[in-house]
């Protein structure tokens, strides 16, 4: 691994209906690198902006403020053509294929679809679908089958193929294993890790699901109403969470071993979005450890240790609640 | 009431301790263009008074048929229960007209399910709707369903309850909505409540305070549950006795500690190693190949030997039954995982 960023993301924002009474600033502010090969998650609950950073990021939705940067590329200043081009070095793997499938289409040209908009010829178009067919662990008589004919892991696997399709370097995992279940899930993630190893993919991986994320990533970013508020190594981000949310969120995960289990922190009440304040912390409304200065002054992403980013008022000060 | 100790009890009192619910060989099959499916299959568990039964599977499992198909809620036009029984308070509902069963729905057993939002009235007001079954099951009148739906809506934490009395569903939120359907299914004082995935469209740390609720309301009200999920954890945090379901039959049932100690279904197996190792962050997720068959391509033997490591030509013949491997447990399989002493005898 290199130590120089794949991507850049600055200072990155989306306002929806912006100057309206609707105005909702989905995305605000933000800030992270990724090294080539490596797996950035994006955790956080409905509404926290996770999925729009990631549709920012490519530039399918234009941002109002910030800056991306792909491989040295300023991904901003690029024309529309341009983008087009760039844009095949990144690709998206939806939670739900069905719903991103044309059901009218066969798992060939579902496929091979990113390389006909590229250009590719007929022949080549089908030696590559050829290739990936099996990659990605389906049969080749599967290229000829519709989509409501595979099951849900499967079609999963034809949503990656089509991914891979134009060899991409950057791959966004939006909720890729959310829909499945338990067992198809476990044989999906398995595909991605051994995809990212063979062929040196740097995902951003999207998902609500800590467990998955505690499996899959290198690094973490957690969101809470539009802002990343704690960002660490996985190994750091699971054993020593610094922000209150963190810690709720951490603490609500289900697990099967009860000894590992506390109970839900009783750090927090109400759910996401209640008592949002405008001016301080988007969490203050919910935070046990809520000071004077949490309600007046939006605390910043600050480092605490080595690559440990924390936005919180209290970080390194707040004392692990039970 | 003083609790009488165990040898005091009369024989007549000691029927209390006869469980709440006994299913008995349940089996629900489709009405499809290609004949009748079936979708469960000689499905048998008991729900004890006052304990939390977890039926654990994946899609296809025949779970919410299950759950369904105790208060009948499946159209005759689309399914038909073609056997089994299912007891509660002495009455076999299979065999109750749709009339009978109509005082039970709601009032003796309730319901809620996943996804709030399409179970709630969204033109009527969270006090009309609430208000509706008391009015419906106990003959309430109007002003005093009112006074008890405030109760009702402090029972399940809901803050400023007569201004979201008022409210409509779409002015609340995902945990405020299922907050609502917990009221409603309350407020007839039911014995039983089966919860359909109450949690699975929630976020995380919602899903964790809905638990907690659930949980509370079933200690201080005595309260049955049968909950239906996907996941482990939730099993694992909530429940007092799990059922795993696969491909339409009952293929373990056990107590949650003990099953999470050693599970005896190479399926059960198979699916705590991954949430095992996902929480372990082990490099490799063990896994379980394959996919569920569909209900009309099941193979004649275990419906798992496709996909089980364990499975031989003693699996492929006929479906092996639930049986005993223990004080407590029974699984259905021939050569269960960690019960090396116990051969069924298929």
């Amino acid at each position: 691994m290199t130590s120089h960023p794949l991507v850049i993301v600055e200072g990155l924002s989306k306002v929806f209906s912006p100057g309206t009474k609707a105005s909702l600033r989905a995305v605000d502010n933000v800030s992270f690198d990724m090294v080539r090969g490596e797996t950035l998650a994006l955790v956080g609950e409905s509404g926290c902006g996770k999925s729009t950073t990631g549709r920012l990021l490519m530039r399918l939705i234009e941002p109002s403020e910030g800056r991306v940067q792909f491989d040295g590329v300023d991904f901003m200043s690029l024309s529309s053509k341009e983008l087009k081009r760039e844009r095949r070095r990144l690709q998206l793997v939806f939670q739900d294929p069905y719903s991103a499938f044309n059901p009218r289409m066969t798992a060939e040209s579902i496929i091979a679809e990113p390389m006909l908009l590229a250009g590719a010829s007929a022949s080549d178009r089908r030696q590559r679908v050829g290739e990936l067919l099996p990659l990605v662990g389906l049969a080749p008589h599967h290229a000829s089958r519709y989509p409501h004919q595979f099951s849900g892991g499967q079609r999963q696997r034809i949503g990656i193929a089509r991914a891979l399709a134009l060899r991409p370097e950057f791959i966004v995992c939006d909720e890729p294993v959310s829909a499945l279940d338990v067992s198809v899930q476990a044989q999906v993630i398995n595909l991605l890790v051994d995809l990212q190893q063979k062929f040196g993919l740097t995902y951003l991986f999207i998902s609500h699901d800590l467990r998955v994320v505690r499996h899959i990533a290198d690094r973490v970013a957690v969101m809470y109403l539009g802002r990343i508020v704690e960002l660490a190594d996985k190994k750091t981000l699971f054993a020593d969470p610094q922000h209150p949310y963190t810690r709720l969120l951490l603490s609500a995960v289900p697990q099967i071993r009860p000894t590992v289990q506390a109970g839900l922190l009783r750090t927090a009440s109400g759910e996401v979005g209640t008592a949002v304040t405008e001016s301080g912390c988007r969490f203050a409304g919910r935070c046990s450890h809520v000071i004077d200065v949490c309600r007046s002054a939006q605390p910043q992403l600050r480092p605490i240790a080595g690559g440990h980013q924390v936005a919180c008022h209290l970080a390194g000060n707040v004392e692990p609640s039970k | 009431m003083t609790p009488a100790t165990d040898h005091e009890l009369s024989p007549v009192l000691r029927k209390q301790d006869a469980p709440l619910l006994r299913v008995e060989n349940l089996s629900v099959a489709f009405h499809t263009r290609n004949g009748l499916v079936r979708a469960i299959e000689e499905v048998s568990f008991e729900v004890p008074a006052g304990k939390v039964l977890g039926i654990v599977g994946e899609s296809g499992s025949g779970k919410s048929v299950t759950a369904l198909s105790l208060l009948r809620l499946i159209p005759s036009e689309i399914a038909e229960i073609s056997s089994g029984s299912v007891w509660f308070g002495g009455r076999d509902l299979t065999r109750l007209s749709e009339r009978e069963l109509r005082r039970i729905r709601g009032r003796e057993i309730a319901m809620i399910f996943q996804e709030p939002m399409t179970s709630l009235n969204p033109i009527a007001s969270v006090g009309a709707q609430l208000r509706e079954p008391m009015q419906l099951h106990l003959g309430m009148k109007a002003a005093e369903a009112s006074r008890r739906v405030e109760e009702l809506l402090d029972l399940v934490g809901i803050p400023q309850p007569r201004k979201r009395m008022t409210q409509y569903p779409h002015e609340l939120s995902g945990g405020m909505r299922q907050r609502v359907m917990i009221a409603m299914a309350l407020s007839c004082e039911p014995k039983l409540l089966i919860a359909d995935e109450p949690t699975t469209a929630l976020d995380v740390t919602t899903q964790a305070q809905i638990l907690d609720l659930l949980r509370s309301l079933q200690s201080r009200l005595g309260l049955s549950i049968i909950l239906i999920t996907h996941d482990l954890g939730v099993v694992a945090q909530f429940a007092d006795n799990v059922q795993v379901m696969y491909a339409g039959r009952a293929i373990e049932q056990a107590a949650v500690a003990e099953i999470f100690r050693q599970p005896a279904h190479p399926y059960t197996e198979g699916l705590l190693k991954i949430v095992a190792d996902l929480e372990a962050e082990c490099g490799r997720l063990s896994s379980i190949e394959g996919t569920v068959p569909a209900p009309h391509e099941l193979p004649p033997g275990c419906a798992f030997a496709p996909r089980c490591p364990r499975s031989d030509t003693a699996c492929t013949a006929s479906p092996p039954p639930l049986s005993p491997i223990s004080p407590g447990r029974r699984c259905a399989c021939v050569r269960p995982v960690g019960f090396p002493q116990f051969r069924a005898s298929a």
